[in-house]
């Protein structure tokens, strides 16, 4: 087990280890991290509500305050 | 600590990607770090540069509209990546500039966190000693040459205390100081209440002739401010589990304090004639306020350090040669510079960087426009992980030799454009700058560049584009 709940990389053959075929080794913990994100289900950056903050405060607010401060 | 907080721990101090389980931040938390790293002296700098040519109300406006348009593009720059994977600002830029040249933006990077944190703290040291006066702890004009070194020894060693426990410490450091943030509101509350109507009469100093030249420094000051905020964004969002957590802290909690307390700068300049709120303090409110104004800043330089230093340290991780380095190492590496700096050559530093440190700036607008043009017109929000960790021939991220041309032309047209518009140094303009700014076209052309090179980047083969 590395970092108390990651399991090491298994023998049988998964994703990872056919990419591995492709990429160079890489230490064993990294590894053990980018196949659990790659298996990972969350996969997105910024959800509905996420851009729709990012759209009034990055583009209506300041449009808004640059036509009242003009 | 169990084995599982130690692995979280460790995590946190290295430059491989978090897993959603070790991204613990919650909202309130990532809140209150960004808006301790937003706060420092810098916020009155910048106010008395947008009170030079704009008024109160235009001023803040202005501003403010200019803050949260360069917070948009650093989120949409950075964020993706590091929301996704966990990873810092500069391991996301490694899809646009290889995995060699990345190297670049990390420079980037290192140059400007190390600088802006010598600055800022030689402005601690320097308000620390301007605080032992007021506090009648020292006589007037002695022993600042000798306690300037010292106290910056003594901030680097608290900060060089505080972050060996990785993100916990930037936190923890946060926790501590983020009441720095409300006596800064306070005394904005104070000036805008006790002097309104001087306020909105004041006249700016060196106004332009052309109206509209004035206000788009305004926007341009608040573009230019939070596009500085790209080194530091990455280490800290990417404690959180998701995009959703983090975006309306950056939007609010590292944006809004800027243009907020930057008012306090814009609002002495205006009717006092001095930004420093240590100074104007003294004259509103007797030496008691300027006490606090000094604490304020000593409090506020302090938090942003600690943030800064946390997030170069990061960044040096992704140096393979620094992988295995321990974290100690690293923060010492960090710290290094900043303390030599501080000690040995405080004044030189302070009368001179900073005009290096305008022109980095420079390069942060074409970096995020290459950024958001490659995740989400090129490669369509498909990222692969595994190709941000591996080097050599044949590798996704590899382009030719590790770089991708792409990229550097991308940044050389942006910081050409940029140029061409302002000169960052003595703000001399031309052509469009009054209807364009100078950040926008910058991050635009570099956008423009680089989708028509990465498109042919893409047709050669080359980046792991998907066809």
């Amino acid at each position: 087990m590395i970092f108390g709940g990651f399991p090491t990389p298994r023998r049988r053959p998964t994703r990872a280890s056919r990419v591995n075929e492709e990429h160079p080794a890489l230490p064993p913990e990294l590894e053990a991290r980018i196949e659990a994100l790659e298996s990972s289900a969350s996969d997105q950056d910024f959800d509905a509500l996420g851009w729709f903050w990012m759209v009034l405060f990055g583009i209506v607010l300041p449009a808004a305050l640059i036509v009242l401060g003009w | 600590m169990n084995v599982t907080e130690r692995a979280a721990a460790a995590a946190d101090e290295s430059a491989w990607p978090l897993l959603p389980a070790e991204r613990t931040w919650g909202a309130a938390r990532l809140t209150l770090t960004l808006a301790t790293t937003a706060a420092a002296t810098w916020c009155y700098l910048i106010g008395e540069s947008v009170g030079s040519y704009l008024g109160f109300m235009q001023g803040a406006m202005a501003l403010t509209a200019g803050c949260f348009i360069g917070m948009l593009l650093v989120l949409m720059a950075a964020g993706p990546a590091c929301v996704r994977f966990g990873i810092d600002s500069v391991a996301a830029t490694k899809p646009q500039f290889g995995s060699r040249g990345w190297v670049v933006p990390a420079a980037l990077q290192a140059v400007s966190i190390i600088g802006w944190n010598s600055l800022l703290i030689i402005f601690f040291a320097k308000s620390a000693v301007q605080l032992a006066v007021a506090l009648g702890l020292l006589a007037p004009g002695t022993g600042g040459a000798t306690l300037i070194p010292l106290l910056t020894l003594f901030a680097c060693a608290v900060i060089f205390t505080a972050l060996r426990r990785g993100a916990t410490g930037v936190s923890m450091v946060s926790n501590i100081l983020f009441v720095h943030v409300f006596v800064g509101m306070w005394m904005l509350y104070l000036i805008v209440t006790r002097r309104w109507p001087e306020l909105i009469a004041a006249r700016p100093a060196l106004a332009a002739s052309q109206h509209l030249w004035n206000y788009t420094t305004g926007v341009e000051l608040g573009i230019g401010t939070t596009l500085s905020w790209w080194p530091y964004i990455g280490a800290m969002i990417r404690m959180v589990p998701n995009g959703r957590t983090a975006v309306l802290p950056v939007m609010l909690g590292m944006c809004l304090p800027v243009p907020l307390l930057s008012l306090i700068g814009l609002a002495g300049v205006l009717v006092l004639k001095t930004s420093d709120p240590s100074e104007w303090l003294r004259t509103v409110g007797g030496p008691t306020y300027a006490v606090v104004s000094l604490a304020f800043v000593t409090a506020a330089n302090f938090g942003t350090t600690t943030a800064g230093i946390y997030a170069s340290a990061v960044g040096l991780r992704n140096f393979q040669a620094l992988q295995r380095r321990s974290w100690t190492t690293l923060l010492l590496l960090t710290i290094m510079p900043v303390a030599c700096v501080g000690i040995l050559i405080p004044e030189l530093f302070f009368a001179k960087f900073g005009n290096f440190l305008a022109l980095i700036g420079v390069a942060f607008a074409p970096l995020c426009g290459i950024q958001i043009t490659d995740y989400f017109l090129l490669r369509r929000r498909r990222l692969d992980v595994r190709a941000l960790y591996t080097q050599g021939a044949g590798q996704p991220y590899s382009f030719w030799g590790g770089v991708n041309p792409a990229a550097l032309a991308a940044l050389a047209a942006g910081c050409a454009t940029y140029v061409l518009l302002l000169n960052p140094l003595n703000l001399r303009s031309s052509g469009w700058y009054p209807h364009l700014t100078a950040s926008l076209p910058a991050a635009g052309s570099a956008a423009l560049v680089y989708f028509m090179a990465g498109s042919l980047v893409k047709r050669a083969g080359r980046g792991g584009y998907r066809t």
